[in-house]
Parts: C-alpha cells; sequence; structure tokens
C-alpha cells in the first residue's frame, strides 16, 4: 500500500510518517511538498491514497486536487487548518474523498485512512436481478448503471449510496442510516459528506437534478428512491 | 480631479472598439441617445430663423462625428484622455446650436452628454465649472447666430435651456459623487474584510499546524510508553492535557474571530436532541467521576427531532456541564434536563448545579466576551460568550438563573421551526 502525503511543513510529513510506520508498518509512505511535485509522483508512482494538504506554495490544495482528478480516481483525504463547512463542501465537491482538520490525532488520521481504502475497494459483487426503474437501471452483477440506456460512470462512494438508495426503493432511509452504511458510523454528524453526493448522483440520473423525480428528498429524514 | 467611477463588471472579452467598462458603455449609449433626442425635439423646432444647416443633415453629421470617435479613440493616444473628448464634444455641441438657429436649436441637448460625461469624472466642483463653461460656448453660439435674442420669446427659451443645463449638471453631478462615495466606501469594507479573511487564515495555520505535530507525536509515544515507567507516562499526560488546553484555547479564539467576520455558519440536520446531550454528557464522564460529582439525566425520549448543527450544541452543551463540573465542589450534584415546550415550539437543555452560585451583578456579564469574573482561575472568557453565540445562530436563547451559595441553573433553547430562508438548504 503506497501513501502519498503532500504537505509543505516537513513537521506534519515527519509525524505522519511516524503515525503510519507506527500503525500501518507495511505501508510505503511518499511524500512531495508541492502541487506539481505531488502530480508528477501521482503519474509516476500510482498511490492508493493521498493525504493532500489544502495550504501548499503556488498552486494551492483544491487545485492540485482538481488537477488529479482529470486523470485519477485516487482516494484522497484533504488536510487543513480551516474547519468552516465552506472548505469542506468545495473539497468534497471537487473530488476529494474525506476531510480532515489540523490538528488531528494520530489515531483520528490512520481511522480515515482506513475507513477511506475501505470505501475505495468498492462492494462485493451481488448477483441478483438487475433495478430497473423508469429510465434508471443498475446492474448488480457488474456494478454498471445506464440512464436511457446509455452507461453512466459512478465512482465506488457513488455506486455504494445508489445501491443502498435502490435496494431500499420505495422506503425512505434517514441520513443517519445512508451515512452510517455508505461511510461508516463514526460519519453519522457529517451530512454535508451527503448532500454533496446525493448532489452528484441527482446530476448522474436526474432528467431535471432541480426536480429529481427517482432520488427524493424526504424532509427533515432522508433521501428515498422512487419505487420501481 | 475625483477618481472616475469604476464599475467592478468587467468584460472580460472587451476587445477592439468596444468599450472596456460598464461606465465606458454607458457614456457611448447617452451619446446616441442625446443624439436622437435632438432629432426628436427637432420635430416641435417650428423655427427656420438662422438655420443654415436643417437639424436631419446635421443629425447625419454628427452621427458620422460620433463613429469617428468611437473608431479613432483606440488609435489616437490624445482621444484617450477623456478631457480632449469633452472638449472636442463641447465644441461639436456649439457649433450644432450656431449651425441649426442658436437659442431655438433642440441640439442643445447635445450639452447634456457633455455634462453628464464630467459627472461621470470629476467632482461636483470640476463638473460645474465645466458646466459653467458650457454655459459661455452656448451664450455664444446663440449670441453669434444671426436669430439672436431678437425674438420676443427669445429669453425666456434661452434662459429656461441655459437653466436647466445648469441644474442637470449640478443634481448629475451631486448624484455620481454619492455613487462614487459609496462605491469607495464598499471597496473599502472588501478590502477590510479579505484583510481579515486571510489573517483568520494565516493565523489558523500558524497555530494549528504546530498543534498537529504535538498532537499526533505525544499519541505516538504513549502508545509505545505502556511499558515505560510511571513517571515517563505521567509527564506524557501532563504534555497531552496541556496540549489539548491550549487545542481547546486556539479552537476558541480562531472561533471567536470566525463568528466575528462572519465566516461561521451552521450546518444543521435533524436531531434527536436526547442522543447528543447523553454523548455530551459521556464525554465529560472521566472529569466528573475524578471530582466524585452526581450526574443527574431528565432527558426524555420521544421528543421532536431538531435542526441543529450538532457540533456546535454539543459543543455548548459540553461548555455548560464543563463549567458546572469546574465550579461546584466534589461530591456536588449536577443535573442536565431537557424539555419540550410545546407553545413556544423549542426545546429547552438546562443545566442545573448545587455550586456557589453567580452573584446577580455577574449574571449578564458572564456571557461578555474575554470576561473571567471572579470565579475563575483560569481560562479567558471565552466559554459563555461562544456559547451564547453559537445559540443565538440558531435562533436560540441562554439565561442563567442563580442563588448565591445554592447553584445555578443555564438554560438555552433551540428553536423548531428553523427561518424559511435556512431551510432552503435543507436537502
Amino acid at each position: 500500500m503506497k501513501v502519498l502525503i503532500v504537505d509543505e511543513e516537513p513537521g506534519v510529513v515527519q509525524v505522519v510518517r511516524a503515525t503510519f510506520r507506527a500503525q500501518e508498518p507495511g505501508w510505503e509512505i511518499l511524500n512531495a511538498s508541492t502541487g506539481e511535485e505531488a502530480l508528477d509522483l501521482i503519474e509516476r508512482e500510482h498511490p492508493n491514497l493521498v493525504l493532500l494538504d489544502v495550504a501548499l506554495p503556488g498552486m494551492d490544495g483544491f487545485t492540485v486536487l482538481k488537477e488529479i482528478r482529470r486523470f485519477s480516481d485516487v482516494p484522497v483525504i484533504m488536510l487543513t487548518v480551516r474547519d468552516d463547512e465552506v472548505s469542506k463542501v468545495t473539497a468534497l465537491e471537487l473530488g476529494a474523498d474525506d476531510y480532515v482538520s489540523k490538528p488531528f490525532g494520530a489515531l483520528e488520521l490512520v481511522a480515515r485512512a482506513r475507513a477511506v481504502l475501505r470505501r475505495a475497494e468498492g462492494l462485493p459483487l451481488t448477483h441478483e436481478e438487475p433495478f430497473v426503474c423508469g429510465d434508471v437501471r443498475l446492474d448488480f452483477d457488474s456494478r454498471r448503471l445506464t440512464v436511457k440506456g446509455k452507461p453512466v460512470e459512478l465512482t465506488n462512494t457513488e455506486y455504494r449510496l445508489l445501491y443502498h438508495l435502490v435496494r431500499n426503493a420505495g422506503r425512505p432511509l434517514s441520513h443517519e442510516a445512508l451515512l452510517a452504511r455508505v461511510w461508516g458510523h463514526e460519519y453519522t454528524d457529517e451530512i454535508n459528506y451527503l448532500k454533496v453526493y446525493i448532489s452528484r448522483l441527482r446530476n448522474k440520473i436526474e432528467p431535471d437534478p432541480q426536480h429529481p423525480q427517482y432520488i427524493r428528498t424526504e424532509y427533515g429524514y432522508g433521501y428515498s428512491f422512487r419505487a420501481p | 480631479m475625483a477618481p472616475p467611477i469604476r464599475f467592478s463588471l468587467k468584460d472580460k472579452t472587451a476587445s477592439g472598439f468596444w468599450p472596456a467598462t460598464i461606465m465606458d458603455r454607458v457614456l457611448l449609449a447617452l451619446r446616441w441617445a442625446v443624439l436622437a433626442l435632438a432629432v426628436g425635439l427637432s420635430f416641435i423646432d417650428r423655427s427656420k430663423e438662422g438655420v443654415f444647416i436643417a437639424a436631419l443633415p446635421l443629425a447625419g453629421a454628427l452621427a458620422v462625428y460620433n463613429l469617428a470617435i468611437l473608431l479613432t479613440s483606440r488609435l489616437l493616444p490624445w482621444l484617450r484622455q477623456p478631457l480632449n473628448v469633452m472638449a472636442l464634444d463641447g465644441l461639436m455641441a456649439t457649433l450644432a446650436v450656431y449651425l441649426n438657429g442658436g437659442y431655438h436649436s433642440a441640439f442643445f441637448v447635445l450639452y447634456i452628454f457633455v455634462l453628464l460625461n464630467a459627472a461621470f469624472r470629476f467632482s461636483v466642483v470640476g463638473s460645474m465649472l465645466l458646466a459653467n463653461l458650457v454655459g459661455f460656448l452656448y451664450i455664444a453660439a446663440c449670441l453669434r447666430n444671426p436669430a439672436g435674442l431678437h425674438a420676443p420669446q427669445a429669453w425666456d427659451i434661452f434662459g429656461t435651456k441655459l437653466i436647466s443645463l445648469l441644474l442637470i449638471a449640478f443634481l448629475s453631478s451631486l448624484l455620481l459623487e454619492q455613487l462614487r462615495v459609496e462605491q469607495q466606501a464598499t471597496a473599502r469594507e472588501r478590502a477590510l474584510l479579505e484583510a481579515q479573511s486571510s489573517f483568520i487564515s494565516a493565523i489558523s495555520h500558524e497555530l494549528r499546524t504546530p498543534l498537529t505535530c504535538i498532537k499526533t507525536s505525544i499519541e505516538l509515544l504513549q502508545a509505545k510508553a505502556q511499558e515505560s515507567d510511571e513517571n515517563e507516562r505521567e509527564l506524557l499526560q501532563t504534555i497531552a492535557d496541556h496540549t489539548a488546553r491550549l487545542e481547546k484555547l486556539v479552537t476558541d479564539l480562531l472561533q471567536m474571530m470566525r463568528l466575528e467576520a462572519g465566516q461561521l455558519t451552521l450546518t444543521r440536520q435533524p436531531t434527536d436532541v436526547t442522543v447528543l446531550l447523553r454523548r455530551a454528557a459521556a464525554a465529560l464522564e472521566p472529569l466528573r467521576r475524578s471530582k466524585g460529582q452526581s450526574l443527574e439525566l431528565d432527558l426524555p425520549d420521544d421528543l421532536p427531532r431538531a435542526w441543529i448543527d450538532r457540533e456546535r450544541i454539543e459543543q455548548v452543551t459540553a461548555n455548560l456541564l464543563s463549567n458546572a463540573i469546574k465550579f461546584t465542589p466534589p461530591g456536588g450534584r449536577i443535573r442536565l434536563t431537557l424539555r419540550h415546550i410545546p407553545h413556544e415550539k423549542v426545546l429547552a437543555v438546562a443545566v442545573s448545579d448545587n455550586g456557589p452560585g453567580i452573584v446577580p451583578e455577574e449574571k449578564e456579564r458572564i456571557f461578555t466576551k474575554f470576561y473571567t469574573g471572579r470565579r475563575s482561575a483560569s481560562g479567558i472568557g471565552l466559554g459563555l460568550y461562544l456559547a451564547r453565540q453559537l445559540v443565538e445562530l440558531h435562533g436560540g436563547h441562554i439565561t442563567v438563573e442563580s442563588t448565591p451559595g445554592q447553584g445555578s441553573t443555564f438554560t438555552f433553547t433551540i428553536p423548531l421551526e428553523v427561518a424559511s430562508d435556512e431551510s432552503a438548504h435543507r436537502g
């Protein structure tokens, strides 16, 4: 397992390296101090996980994340000193998989890294009948989604979320239940994660994402997928 | 010369002859609008006295002049100076008035463009000086025209037009001066906010980065120190406790700065407040046990869920509970209560203790920033201030009731209905 830590501060790189050495001795830790260096390393070394600081010299972390997403689906955890909702949502919308505020603890960081890697592995394939509702068809065997017959690409987290929604089609699922099933029990307060991913799914499957027909908002409770 | 009004909306694609700023576009539109107005008013002017060139051919010539100004202004540096263009426009307006019959010519409206142009670029004094100059040019054009001011109604028409020109110059320069002042104030405010925001970012980085290194290192050392001697473990625990204290201080200070800069927003989600309060109480369990205090939880189930920012309400509760633990003597009693008040459509959370209580004159002051009071030997007086701000950000209130010697009860409310502008963000 290769983890790339991108941070300008040598102290942070050092403690992250020490943390993983102590908790996951088998993992190889790479480091970069600028965005350019990080992009170069991702292309050359294909890390399994990137820990990306927002405040980088020159190209900032958000720009680096945007560049990464042009060519790679590698899971990215943003590290930042800002714990405001705006930067959190910005990071998630740009394709970050998680967001950790400094000062973080060693155990918290490793737990987040494991959770992100677990999500990136994807769900095991299941041999069930495909789910069909209107123009949406989800094939559980191959994890393929088609809308109006056209294939639609889904990230692993998007697939997990859609999978839980369609498996319970016609039944509302609470915010907590979705967060726990898709992200993990430690994420049940992170409603922003859910909002960003629901919005991404709607953009991919709804004819008019502003007036969703498939993924409905259950006000004050959660979301439901239309029954077939 | 006052700084010209520059509207912030710039068209990045502007190139060639198309004006780049909104002000220049407005002026270009006005240039053609006054020419059209002159042609329109010419139909009312029936007098042929002193007319060398009729209105329509004259308007055609002026249209050619306008086009020439537009096309050559980018090529000739001389025409990029607004004052030069204004002088040229003033002379053209004077020539048009002279050629079209002097006092009764409708082409006097061309001066309006010159005056508006001046109002956009100069201060009130500058605009009025130019208006006087324009007035003299207009008088000269009328007097030099063969029609002169001999007709019986000539002085009335001439006087009315001259006064109108001066009034337009005065009012438009006043209005635009006001706009300019407001725009400068907004720009200053924006610059101040940007400076504040980048200061908060910089200070967050400078304070939180070293804390990350310390906190992570301590955790790793603590994990290794299980087998080492007790003295070492105690020292590490002391470092860990003080780092946590420093982290709380930094977090509170940064939160205060963000609150005051209007940067703190709530992430509301439907929440079972009973569960949240149990969690907050459990987090302080070790501290309370170390003082041998009892905690009574009166948290009914099946209360309506509230749209709250869980982290912030948990922070408020933890703050009130830790204050109660801190100020109540060992062996004291603490009580955490949750009530639904249906007619007020709120949930009320109360933290009571049987500590020393608060004297009446301190009751209001304890919620103010940096007020530490007589009770506290540590802390910088931000906890209750932040609690009040966070509760009020949710639309609730926080109050305290206390009898010295018998204890205190802090109560805060959480509205069950969120304001309509906020509910729009629910998803």
